[in-house]
């Protein structure tokens, strides 16, 4: 069977496969696109226009085509490139492929889930190739390797890992390597997918790796001696390993003064403990530990409280349901409907909860307090990590009191101290303590004393004299 | 699966054993035990805030044979519990601490519903007292609370837990404050001292000054010194005294710091004046301490402190020789010399 017959019998019911059929030098050239990922236009100029002026000779097909990519392929290969939007053209049964790929990207567009204030406002797109150059303007050096992978059995996804040759440790490229090269599933369609395969799902709440859409924290990344993935199709990269502290630590706190930024890194730290602990200790305290309240605030509470027909528990657990309620249909919903909710919010919270009876004063503003903590979180998976242990304590703290919180403290530092991304301690840089990458996430120093990269992730330890 | 279901088990099993909902709590701000026909009278006053904003309390009175039986009838009524751990005063009538103290500190160090951070003191009107700060819309066991943490004035402050400390101890003698009721308002001037379990004399005014100056408890004094035609009134602010025993005597130094607010005919220039105001306000403390001695009321633990050394103090106070070493210095920073007009 002829090769252009394999095609066609390949690509039966797909009716965007455009077959055109050629004489030319008598002989019959095939010229196969799929109108729905490859551009016409281009098809047009490179191809069709050459083959079909009269008069013109040649020995190799390759000579006439002005194309900028072009392929000599097998048989097997023609699915996958004809899918990726590029031009067939077959003489002699000799299968060239010519890059003849539509445009389906948006322009390069300012960080939505990442805004800073004083940082660069680019971010990634969903082509991979532009991402990869979005990097490479900022490392201009031959250090900077990518290897490419094509995951998925159907959406043969272009993956590209990308890394410092000379800094990063090859332990870690050759593991990632081996995870990337064990995953054989149908489709890879966003970064998102992908890491659940680089981790160890559900043997912890809190991510391993992490996702980011601006190039120039992906660079900080590069430089410390991390691993990045980027993804065709995905504007998110991803960052591995990732440990606590980085989420403590945006990209913004490089471009201020020190002192000022050691303020907000504390209060990312207070928040972050706050926003886990506020209702489980408030529970833990008016429900079992009444001592440790003033006589006033208790006689306040107590006041507060007259009426509220549930325990406090359930009070706490009505206003986180429909806090988590608000703000999961304020993620999903379209941006016009966003304020429509935030006073259907208000007006559910603020006033008429109160005004019903259904909870008391203080428990909005222990919940108000706990999600507005949560708010300097804007990675999706810790917030939801956060959320499973706020639920965790509220459970400890309801059932035992203190006691129980205490418990609940030692099993989260426990959990945390355990847990590893990459075989880098998730609570590194405490535990073990490296100064130069504290230096990096949770303290800032002096530009100027910040000369080392942390030895965990890097032989390469230093940066600048 | 396991792990979760077995936490959830062990949580539901074994929590909620002291589960109290705020709003069913009484708290018990201030407690009076009195001791009447050979039965214990509890006064319990309840604070809790209006929904105006407002702190207002109400008493509950009770009789029974025991204190917790008192208590049990007093809330017999109440649909919440009582709780005591924010408990600001405790007020003992003069018979109770003469007759049962023993038994209210027993029943106070056994029932963990109490704390150890309270005032207490003896108060033979306390429903009186009580209710005449409750008419004030005060309430009375946090505005005594009040006084004593925010002001210096010279009281004398005793809590639940140095109470205890020196009632358990067999080489020292009690002393608790006395509050009153004189023209609807409440006197807290004066002080019992005990000898054991009995009250045996009362100090008031410069007495508990000095006192509280042995001590080193910090407050505001003020010593009037009059001698001839010559006044002064010495406002104290830092002071150091120092009790210790060495060749079988109570060695006794007091430093005195403070400003002279007040002079009449009085000559700051000239130490001989110091030096008789020194010489007074030694006088003084021996005459506390002879105070003491004739009532063998050891309230400075004397005994205490020469049991420390050699384990057989003196039962009787009176055998134990004292010497007192004072040493007055006035603060003469920016101070006018002169006496203006002269």
């Amino acid at each position: 069977m002829k090769n252009i017959d394999l095609i066609l019998k390949l690509f039966n019911d797909n009716p965007d496969l455009i077959i055109r059929k050629i004489k030319k030098n008598f002989k019959i050239i095939y010229v196969l696109f799929l109108a729905s990922v490859s551009s016409s236009d281009l098809v047009n100029k490179y191809i069709i226009k050459n083959l079909t002026t009269p008069n013109f000779k040649f020995k190799n097909i390759k000579d006439i085509i002005s194309a900028p990519n072009i392929k000599e392929i097998y048989l097997n290969e023609v699915e996958f490139y004809i899918c990726s939007g590029f031009t067939i053209i077959i003489e002699n049964n000799i299968i060239y492929a010519i890059e003849t790929k539509a445009s389906f990207d948006r322009s390069i567009n300012r960080a939505q889930v990442e805004p800073s204030l004083y940082g660069p406002k680019d971010s990634f797109i969903e082509n991979y190739q532009k991402n990869i150059g979005l990097i490479k303007r900022r490392i201009k050096s031959r250090h900077l390797k990518t290897k490419d992978f094509i995951l998925g059995r159907y959406s043969k996804t272009n993956v590209g890992l990308l890394y410092i040759d000379n800094i990063v440790k090859p332990d870690l490229v050759n593991d990632v390597t081996k995870r990337l090269n064990n995953i054989d599933t149908e489709a890879i369609t966003t970064s998102g997918e992908l890491k659940q395969f680089l981790t160890n799902e559900n043997k912890n709440v809190f991510p391993a790796v992490k996702l980011s859409e601006r190039p120039d924290t992906i660079v900080r990344a590069l430089l410390s001696g991390k691993i990045v993935i980027l993804v065709d199709t995905s504007p998110f990269a991803i960052i591995l390993p990732a440990v606590l502290a980085d989420y403590i630590n945006p990209t913004d706190d490089y471009f201020t003064n020190s002192i000022n930024t050691n303020f907000l890194k504390f209060l990312r730290i207070f928040c972050f403990i706050i926003t886990i602990i506020a209702p489980a200790l408030y529970i833990a305290i008016t429900n079992f530990n009444q001592e440790s309240i003033p006589a006033k605030f208790l006689m306040n509470i107590s006041t507060q409280r007259f009426g509220v027909p549930f325990p406090s528990i359930i009070e706490a657990l009505i206003m986180l349901f429909v806090c988590e309620l608000l703000r999961e249909s304020d993620l999903r919903f379209p941006n016009s409907y966003g304020s429509a909710i935030s006073i259907l919010g208000a007006l559910i919270i603020g006033e008429s909860a109160v005004a019903s009876g259904i909870v008391s004063p203080i428990m909005i503003i222990i919940i108000a307090l706990t999600f507005l903590s949560c708010l300097i979180f804007n990675e999706v998976e810790i917030t939801g990590a956060i959320r499973t242990w706020r639920f965790i304590f509220l459970l400890f703290a309801a059932f035992l009191g203190l006691y129980g919180f205490a418990l609940c403290t030692l099993l989260i530092i426990i959990n945390l101290c355990s847990y590893k991304s990459f075989n880098l301690t998730y609570m590194f840089p405490l535990s073990p303590l490296d100064l130069s990458y504290l230096k990096e996430t949770l303290i800032k120093t002096k530009r100027k004393k910040n000369n080392y990269r942390s030895k965990y992730l890097t032989d390469n330890i230093r940066k600048q004299v | 699966m396991k792990k979760i279901f077995l936490i959830i088990i062990c949580l539901l099993l074994t929590g909620c054993y002291n589960y109290k909902e705020i709003n069913n709590l009484a708290i018990v701000s201030s407690l009076a035990i009195n001791f009447k026909d050979n039965n214990f009278e509890v006064i319990i006053e309840i604070g809790e805030n209006n929904k105006d904003d407002k702190y207002s309390s109400y008493i509950l009175k009770g009789i029974g044979t025991s204190i917790e039986s008192a208590i049990k009838n007093a809330s017999t009524s109440l649909n919440k519990d009582l709780y005591f751990i924010n408990l600001d005063v405790l007020l003992i009538s003069s018979d109770a601490a003469n007759l049962k103290l023993n038994k209210i500190l027993d029943f106070i160090a056994r029932d963990n519903n109490f704390s150890f951070d309270y005032n207490i003191a003896i108060c033979d009107k306390s429903e009186e007292v009580i209710q005449t700060l409750i008419n004030q819309e005060k309430i009375f066991g946090n505005y005594i609370k009040s006084v004593y943490d925010n002001t210096n004035n010279n009281l004398i402050n005793i809590k639940i837990c140095n109470l205890l400390d020196i009632y358990l101890n067999n080489y020292q003698d009690i002393i608790l404050p006395i509050f009153d009721i004189q023209n609807e308002s409440i006197i807290m001037n004066r002080a019992a001292i005990f000898n054991k379990t009995d009250i045996v004399n009362y100090i008031e005014g410069e007495e508990i000054a000095i006192y509280n100056i042995l001590n080193n408890n910090f407050m505001n004094y003020y010593l009037n010194f009059n001698f001839d035609d010559k006044k002064t009134v010495l406002k104290g602010n830092n002071y150091l005294s120092k009790i210790i025993y060495q060749n079988n005597t109570i060695k006794i130094f007091t430093r005195l710091e403070g400003n002279l607010i007040e002079t009449e005919n009085f000559d700051i220039n000239n130490k001989e004046h110091l030096k008789i105001i020194n010489n007074e306000f030694k006088k003084r403390i021996d005459n506390f301490i002879i105070k003491l001695y004739s009532n063998n009321s050891d309230i400075l633990g004397f005994r205490n402190i020469i049991y420390k050394q050699n384990k057989y103090p003196d039962n009787l106070l009176n055998k134990i020789n004292y010497q007192i070493k004072t040493k007055i210095i006035i603060n003469d920073y920016s101070l006018i010399l002169d006496n203006i007009g002269d």
